[in-house]
């Protein structure tokens, strides 16, 4: 039980922090191309895209600890399964047509802009999070001599 | 907090007790330094047995159903599983560090975070242990740091 609440808080955070930027570069993406207003369709759209990222990025979930040569693979894996689902979705949603050079390049700027986005914020959480277990480790490490 | 140590000829094992109206932190790492400092663990080297200090410990691997601890510079194999080991040195040095390694935060020199929320310790003998994104908040709050919700 404790196991499925963690893969449930898991999805549930992933959902969010997707959800809330698939909202905002689709409201850029659809204010840019489509009518001047935000279809109320679109937050179901942006649901299944936000359920599909949240499934995907258990990808990097594993039992055993993962090697950095396997993470890479995992985070090329993710990003190219994740355009693909994203990109599917966008074209049965009638985002854009593939037709449509300056649609089709905002809608791949902006999946970059938020994969980026995403993946720098991760990465600089990481490196907080790392300074702060070192200083706090030095000053546990002082506590025992 | 007042401390009384009694020496006597007549004392055949020490004991330690602690009287205290509640058991609060302070207390207990008093009593994890104790448990760990009378720690002795049994590990096989080859055919050798030996007794080896649980402070002397930089972590413990499970490989293929056997469970080994590795000291500065030996590796010895132990008759205890992880969960064993877990719950006996529960509130010390020691962390579960991923399902399959337990390590000794006094032992290790730093970390270093890798990709998605994962870390690696680095070890005072130089090895790397890696720390899994799932027991980073065990080990975050080993050392006093509050989690972020996201």
């Amino acid at each position: 039980m404790k196991k499925q609440l963690f893969y449930i808080g898991k999805f549930l955070g992933f959902f969010t922090s997707v959800f809330t930027c698939v909202i905002v570069a689709s409201s850029i993406f659809i204010l840019k191309y489509s009518n001047p207003y935000l279809p109320l369709g679109l937050v179901v759209q942006a649901g299944i895209i936000a359920a599909a990222a949240a499934l995907l990025n258990f990808i990097y979930h594993s039992e055993r600890p993962i090697s950095k040569r396997s993470m890479t693979i995992r985070t090329l894996v993710h990003f190219v399964l994740l355009l693909s689902a994203v990109t599917g979705c966008a074209v049965c949603f009638r985002w854009f047509q593939f037709g449509n050079n300056g649609a089709a390049l905002t809608f791949f700027g902006l999946f970059i802009a938020v994969y980026a986005v995403l993946w720098t914020a991760n990465f600089m959480r990481d490196i907080m999070d790392e300074k702060m277990m070192n200083c706090r480790l030095r000053e546990y490490q002082a506590r025992l001599k | 907090m007042k401390i009384t140590i009694e020496e006597s000829l007549a004392v055949e094992e020490p004991e330690v007790v602690l009287r205290c109206r509640e058991l609060d932190a302070p207390l207990r790492r008093v009593i994890a330094a104790v448990r760990l400092a009378n720690g002795k663990l049994i590990g096989k080297w080859e055919t050798e047995s030996h007794v080896i200090d649980a402070e002397e410990v930089y972590y413990f691997e499970s490989v293929d159903n056997k469970v080994f601890m590795c000291t500065e510079n030996q590796v010895y194999e132990t008759a205890l599983r992880l969960y064993e080991i877990e719950a006996r040195f529960e509130g010390t040095d020691f962390f579960r560090a991923s399902k399959s390694v337990i390590a000794n935060l006094a032992r290790i020199a730093g970390f270093q975070a890798a990709f998605n929320g994962r870390f690696e310790a680095r070890m005072q003998n130089g090895e790397k242990v890696v720390i899994s994104r799932q027991y980073v908040p065990v080990l975050k709050q080993k050392l006093g740091i509050k989690e972020r919700k996201i």
